[in-house]
């Protein structure tokens, strides 16, 4: 009888941590995750300019540093969006609001001029390549 | 000297003319939707629309990445990307349309208009003609648009296994909120 309490509270258990692991697992954290790529913001924009699908394939979905120049910072309801290149035909980083909150010091100092690298998930390419879940990595 | 005062004063109006092909944009759009079922709400939102507008010939274009929407819930975030939008395959959504009640519409003035929309939507590769109307707020300092439209998963060849049928809804309602800057290069 006690064995069967026993594996019972087991099985009950172990579910709920696999339902809760499968079906409320958290987002990824681009703190701990490690960049697949290092690139400079200039080269990265070349890429897909010369050709998106080959970029596509490279790059979409990934975790990618890229380092640039920041020409425009903006601050949208607590995202941050970070600029290089060009503010429309660039490249641009989204530092959402829940990593901005972690990196406020980090954001307050950055300003336009400043050379800075940035790791986030590579979204793909409109008018410019985007990433986001981003944060500042130096 | 009446004769050339007629010519500056149309040349000036020509002027006037070519410098006014204004274009508007956003790179920071805002588009939600929602699934709504019985069982369960889906939401999900995207706040980095890309989309342009001529003021003078009405063309309207959009751009949005599939992988730029945003759900709670984490396994729905991979769930939309990895079987129902293939978005390592089709990254972008897109539409190409225009305003077909350009007359309607004084963007010289402030005030709160109807567009009527017309133009091919394409998601998930399918591209499909919709139609819809926006509400076009002409301010100041930029011009405001929200619009909504209704989607069907099927007309875009987005299968539902059977399994989830009744999570997802069989028309998803797309918002659609746009704040256009005047680009100037």
């Amino acid at each position: 009888m006690k064995k069967i309490l026993i594996l019972a509270i087991i099985v009950t258990v172990s579910g709920l941590i696999a339902y809760l692991f499968v079906f409320h697992k958290p987002h990824k954290n681009t703190f701990k995750l490690k960049a697949e790529y290092i690139i400079s913001a200039s080269e990265l924009l070349t890429e897909f300019e010369t050709d998106e699908n080959n970029a596509n394939s490279k790059y979409l979905g990934k975790i990618i540093q890229v380092e640039g120049e920041i020409i425009k910072i903006k601050n949208i309801s607590g995202n941050y969006e970070i600029s290089f290149i060009d503010e429309l035909f660039g490249v641009t980083c989204i530092v959402d609001s829940v990593y901005a909150v972690q990196q406020r010091d980090e954001l307050i100092q950055l300003k336009v001029g400043n050379n800075i690298k940035i790791k986030g998930q590579c979204n793909g390419y409109l008018s410019d390549v985007k990433l986001d879940r981003c944060i500042i990595s130096d | 000297m009446k004769k050339s005062i007629l010519v500056i004063l149309s040349l000036a109006l020509l002027c006037v003319t070519a410098f006014s092909q204004n274009v508007y944009f956003t790179k920071g759009g805002n588009i939600d939707f929602l699934s709504k079922t019985p069982v369960e709400n889906i939401e999900a939102v995207n706040n980095q629309v890309v989309s342009f507008l001529k003021t003078e010939t009405g063309d309207l274009n959009f751009g949005v990445l599939i992988k730029s929407f945003k759900f709670k819930n984490a396994l729905m975030e991979e769930h939309f990307n990895e079987n129902y939008m293939e978005s390592d395959k089709f990254p972008k959504a897109t539409f190409k349309g225009q305003i077909t009640n350009l007359d309607d519409i004084d963007i010289g003035n402030q005030g709160i208009y109807t567009a009527n929309i017309t133009g091919n939507l394409t998601i998930h590769n399918v591209t499909n003609e919709e139609e819809t109307t926006a509400q076009i707020e002409v301010k100041a300092e930029n011009i405001v648009a929200i619009s909504t439209i209704i989607i069907k998963p099927e007309d875009y060849n987005i299968e539902i296994p059977d399994i989830v049928k009744e999570k997802i809804a069989k028309i998803i309602t797309v918002n659609i909120n746009i704040v256009y800057e005047l680009y100037k290069k």
